[in-house]
């Protein structure tokens, strides 16, 4: 059913837009406020980075990615040709495991690694196609400064290895690609009561590729960039 | 003829007034071993619709498991007065009053001296007559419900201990042995740990932990050496404060375990960790730049 709607949707908005027809004037859109909670699966890149001779994160963890929730606030300030604002988002993961004895075997202690990124980007979000062709499609890339707070634990507190305290802050760069699907055209009619009732412009559910650099700039620290997916559902009002 | 109708509607109303009894006691469930012979026990009593009693009420202990209807001087040992109440101060409107008695003076003390190595429950019984439908004390009893008092002056088994080897840790779990009252009686465990000592000599042993609760029964014993043999022993405690001897000592060696952050400098990490200076600088300047960002946001 949903997916007959959709098809219908394209069908008709398409070909106007494939045509060169001018496009209709764009109504005039408010600033608006976005909210995005999403998970996704992230694994650093603790290997790579200067005089590592293996990656700490697969040897204590596998390879199996940290589960990483995350709390997305986007705010426009121009609404000219598409969505262009601010946004700010807050995360955590944490990985734990068996800590090992010296022979390699599993040992009653658990270690874990936990990272809190925390993230201030500009956002452009090409709704052009929602508002002016009814296309339920929002493309839309961000960019910013991430700074992401880590501490590791082993047998209840954070561990500390030769006097050196497993915790710390990095700072980097992060980056991200992503396709939203309006859900308008699901239920206009709800739609519509949302918006009048609630102040809800519209649904999302969407899925966005990460590319952070989080290694103090290309320190030689411990190297928390990773490239990953995050999924989740997002509100515009 | 409405006089009589009213009449005979409001004199049983008032003779079979609901009446209850409630007898609660400092610290219960009471228990002490020998050095709480020379105690008092104190609580007190509270009553509603006692304006209806007819006869004394009376608080008293027993050796027996049940309270009868009143103390008996009879019974074997015979029960022990503790408290009466005249029913003209019940009627008056006294519903509540304290009472007191030496716990060595309890029935059962008659046969077994205070320090002897018993266990025995004696219980505390209240009673209060109602006067009755024609007017006469021939009403409903109201007892309250008993109150255990108990003497255990047998401690209880010692500890089952079991001992997992941590970094520069050892995690004690301790477990009740024993069967019937021996599990449920224990309260509390103590441990004690020490360096194993070379050639057989005596442990010096140090406590770890306090007394911990039976309901959560685990400590971690801290800041040991790794490669180093302890012993560790534990006691059980039960509800009248009677130890355990000490369980047979475990010994245990911590050892040296790798977490993530180990892992991380063994495979060559240059990152010296914790939250420096600088890091601290950075942070402050996010915040700032944050707070600008705030700011922007709500005038725009």
């Amino acid at each position: 059913m949903s997916r007959a709607l959709l098809v219908a949707t394209l069908a008709v908005g398409l070909p106007a837009f494939a045509q060169g027809e001018p496009p209709p004037k764009p109504p005039p859109l408010p600033n608006t406020t976005i909210i995005e909670l999403k998970l996704g699966f992230y694994q650093p890149k603790t290997g790579s980075a200067p005089g590592m001779t293996e990656d700490p994160y697969v040897q204590t963890f596998g390879n199996s990615a940290m589960l990483l929730g995350e709390l997305e606030v986007d705010r426009s300030f121009w609404r000219g040709y598409g969505y262009l604002g601010i946004g700010f988002s807050i995360a955590y993961a944490e990985k734990y495991a068996k800590a090992t004895l010296a022979d390699g075997s599993p040992s009653a202690e658990a270690t874990g690694l936990m990272v809190f990124p925390i993230q201030v980007m500009a956002v452009y979000r090409y709704d052009v196609l929602a508002t002016r062709y009814h296309i339920p499609f929002v493309p839309y890339i961000e960019a910013g400064l991430v700074i992401e707070p880590w501490w590791t634990r082993k047998g209840g507190s954070v561990e500390v290895v030769n006097g050196k305290t497993g915790s710390g802050v990095k700072w980097g760069l992060g980056s991200t690609i992503g396709l939203a699907l309006q859900m308008d055209f699901l239920d206009p009619k709800y739609a519509r009561e949302a918006r009048e009732d609630s102040g809800i412009y519209h649904f999302y559910l969407f899925g966005e590729f990460n590319v952070n650099w989080v290694n103090n700039f290309g320190g030689n620290g411990l190297n928390l960039s990773s490239n990953f997916w995050t999924f989740g559902l997002a509100f515009e009002f | 003829m409405r006089f009589l109708l009213a009449a005979l509607v409001l004199l049983p109303a008032s003779g079979f007034a609901q009446t209850t009894l409630t007898l609660t006691v400092s610290g219960n469930p009471v228990a002490k071993n020998a050095s709480g012979c020379a105690d008092r026990v104190a609580g007190n009593w509270l009553g509603s619709g006692l304006t209806g009693a007819c006869n004394s009420l009376q608080i008293w202990v027993t050796a027996s498991t049940t309270c009868t209807d009143a103390p008996s001087a009879t019974a074997s040992p015979p029960d022990v007065v503790v408290q009466t109440v005249q029913s003209g101060a019940l009627v008056a409107g006294t519903t509540t009053g304290t009472f007191s008695f030496a716990f060595n003076t309890m029935p059962s003390f008659t046969s077994n001296a205070c320090g002897t190595d018993v266990d025995f429950t004696n219980y505390l019984c209240a009673s209060v007559t109602s006067t009755g439908a024609t007017g006469s004390c021939d009403g409903t009893l109201t007892k309250a419900s008993s109150v255990s008092i108990r003497y255990d002056n047998l401690p209880p088994p010692p500890p089952a201990v079991s001992v997992i080897p941590l970094d520069s840790k050892l995690s004690v779990g301790l477990a009740a042995t024993g069967t019937g009252t021996d599990l449920t009686d224990v309260q509390f465990f103590n441990v004690q740990f020490a360096v194993a000592p070379s050639g057989g000599g005596t442990p010096d042993w140090i406590g770890a932990g306090g007394d911990i609760s039976s309901s959560n029964a685990s400590v971690t014993i801290n800041n040991l050496v790794n490669g180093t043999t302890y012993l560790v022993r534990g006691f059980s405690k039960d509800e009248a404060g009677n130890l355990s001897d000490p369980s047979d000592p475990v010994s245990a060696e911590p050892v040296q375990t790798f977490g993530f952050w180990s892992n991380y400098i063994d495979d060559g990490g240059q990152d010296s960790g914790g939250c420096t200076a600088a890091g601290g600088a950075s942070s402050g300047l996010a915040l700032a730049a944050l707070a600008v960002l705030a700011l922007l946001w709500r005038r725009g």
